[in-house]
């Protein structure tokens, strides 16, 4: 799967949604969450992964954006998945 | 130093409480330690505020994932999830000189100064009469150890609902502030708390060994919220201060790194003799003195009780408190910005008495979360990564970890026995456990119960996460105290039964294993024995 994301970085959003749910553990996932780990414990990218604050409805409201977001690249992935790991380009 | 009057092995909370009251008393003591340190991450971290650590220190990759990634665990959760790179030499090198093979257990040990504590909760909380039911000792054995350790470690906590449950001390310090997710939770269980209470939900504030007052040349907590990393002022107590100040005593020598075998006794009452490892040489060394501290942790003494004995094959039993974590969403907070000012420590206690009788099948507490980072939380989201992440950010002011602890008892399904080496490998340790569903579904069971009286203080939980049974690291009970004499068990004053001058401190006597945090208990518990020992030295001189 991850030679699969080389050739094809588009997949590699739909392809984390989908592993995220049917294979936690995969090395996909865990290559992600290691850039995530280093770019939070950057001083340039504290901001960023500060926790968000503001009203309790668009608290709400991000959230079921981004539920909806996840759902929908969930959705694409499972239709690659077969596709990325087959072995085929 | 000729042969010493005690030899005292393992530098961990138990060690260092046996030490001391033998050193004050005059006693030559020698500690035999392996004695790891960190000496790569602890000169890193400036003593400044988590925030600004994050905002300035462009090093801070470094202690917060850990040069080789150690501190970005992918896998499953397990025990120690909790230890940052800087804490993790607290279990470097086990898997090399202790080797364990276990199943359904998740084990872990610690060769470090100070032991286990270099990076224990701080939790520090009383066994009572109730929790002591099982064992040959009551809780007045206990009193004036447990007034003595806390006020020589420290203690910090309130006089509050949870004062039945804890014991009281009169040198308890104020509690450590709450912050803000905590603040209000408490302030909704005081509006709430009659009819908490009747259902027996008692909540307060935690007992910690963390100074919110100066005391000596320690500091006051600092509020920086780097607990979890550093020891800076020194607020949260650490066994190995004890250590220092024991080496300021002309009779105690420590000595490092010394990785303790066995024990003989010999013959005449003539003492007892030591084989440890010199690690640094590889070689065998032999030291002996009047009486033997065995302190090495619940599974180290096990070891070398086994193989001093000849017990090779021979099980023993072992109970540890089964522990789960249920993240919980706090409403009230959602959106609102979380303080600053804050400490990594347990927040708010949880004790669950539902038929009012005392003893208590759970205790909880609450954490709050920020210092971990929130890649350790994306991972368990089942979304894309900035998804996942995007909702935590939104969420994380409102996270209520809760950590669960179950009371546990010895049966003949959790044992371990001491395997023989093989062409010159070090002896492993077998640890099978199984853990009966009819037990594991009432502890769920109750988790829930308190978890519904939790949602009256406006905290739902998300999801149970369960690392295995053994990854409290609240272990006990391979060599247990008891009245009736039994191979393999100590005497109520910690004697191993079958010698005349080898004493057990740590928790492998623990008959039975309560709900509450045992460290207090364990650290007065040595300063008793080491008290009686103490009298038995003069004893002994004086017919001599």
């Amino acid at each position: 799967m991850v030679r699969f994301v080389h050739r094809n970085p588009w997949a590699l959003p739909f392809l984390d949604a989908v592993t995220a749910m049917l294979a936690p553990r995969c090395l996909l996932r865990g290559k992600v969450l290691l850039m995530l780990a280093v770019l939070e414990a950057t001083p340039d990218h504290v901001r960023t992964f500060s926790p968000a604050t503001g009203s309790r409805l668009r608290s709400l409201a991000r959230l079921a954006g981004w539920a909806a977001a996840g759902l929908s690249k969930f959705l694409v992935g499972l239709a690659l998945y077969p596709v990325a790991t087959s072995g085929r380009p | 130093m000729s042969n010493p009057d005690v030899i005292v092995v393992g530098s961990g909370a138990s060690a260092t409480s046996a030490a001391l009251p033998l050193v004050r008393a005059g006693r030559s003591v020698l500690m035999l330690d392996v004695g790891n340190r960190d000496t790569r991450y602890a000169p890193l971290i400036a003593p400044a505020p988590f925030s600004s650590l994050r905002q300035t220190d462009e090093g801070q990759h470094r202690y917060f994932l850990g040069d080789a990634f150690e501190g970005v665990p992918l896998g499953q959760a397990r025990a120690g999830t909790t230890l940052t790179p800087p804490r993790q030499f607290i279990h470097r090198d086990t898997h090399r000189h202790t080797p364990l093979c276990s199943e359904g257990f998740f084990a872990f040990e610690s060769l470090a100064l100070g032991g286990l504590g270099s990076g224990w909760g701080a939790v520090a909380v009383q066994f009572d009469d109730h929790d002591l039911a099982d064992f040959p000792i009551k809780h007045r054995d206990l009193a004036a150890h447990y007034a003595s350790v806390s006020a020589r470690i420290g203690l910090s906590g309130a006089r509050d609902d949870l004062l039945p449950y804890y014991g009281d001390c009169a040198s308890l310090q104020p509690a450590l502030d709450l912050d803000s997710n905590a603040r209000l939770i408490y302030q909704r269980y005081e509006r709430k708390r009659e009819r908490l209470n009747g259902a027996g939900f008692f909540l307060g504030r935690a007992r910690l060994a963390a100074l919110s007052r100066d005391l000596g040349d320690r500091k006051g907590h600092a509020y920086h919220d780097m607990d979890f990393y550093a020891d800076n002022g020194r607020s949260v107590f650490r066994p190995w201060y004890t250590v220092e100040e024991l080496g300021a005593y002309a009779n105690f020598r420590y000595v490092s790194p010394y990785l303790v075998n066995r024990f003989r006794e010999l013959p005449a009452n003539s003492g007892v003799e030591v084989e440890a490892v010199d690690l640094t040489l590889g070689r065998r060394e032999y030291f002996r003195s009047r009486c033997l501290v065995l302190a090495a942790g619940t599974l180290g003494t096990a070891r070398i009780v086994l193989r001093s004995l000849g017990g090779y094959g021979t099980r023993v039993p072992l109970v540890a408190n089964a522990n789960s974590w249920w993240p919980c969403l706090h409403l009230a907070m959602l959106g609102k910005p979380a303080d600053d000012r804050r400490h990594s420590l347990t927040q708010l206690a949880i004790v669950f008495d539902p038929g009012h009788c005392g003893r208590i099948p759970v205790h909880a507490q609450t954490y709050s979360y920020r210092s971990l980072l929130l890649f350790k939380l994306v991972k368990e989201v089942p979304l894309a990564v900035p998804e996942a992440f995007g909702i935590l950010r939104e969420l994380v002011n409102a996270f209520v970890v809760v950590n669960f602890f179950h009371e546990d008892r010895p049966s003949p399904d959790k044992y371990c026995a001491l395997r023989r080496g093989e062409s010159g490998q070090p002896d492993v340790l077998e640890i099978r456990c199984t853990i009966d569903r009819e037990v594991q579904r009432r502890q769920v069971r109750t988790e829930k119960a308190l978890l519904r009286q939790f949602r009256r203080l406006g905290c739902w939980p998300v999801k149970r996460i369960s690392p295995g049974y053994g990854s409290s690291i609240h272990y006990g009970g391979t060599v247990p105290m008891t009245v009736e004499e039994r191979e393999l068990t100590v005497t109520p004053e910690c004697r191993l039964r079958g010698t005349r001058a080898v004493y057990l401190v740590d928790g492998s006597v623990l008959p039975y294993m309560p709900a509450k945090a045992l460290t207090l208990t364990l650290m007065a518990n040595a300063e008793r024995v080491a008290t009686l020992l103490n009298g038995e030295l003069a004893r002994t001189c004086v017919a001599a």
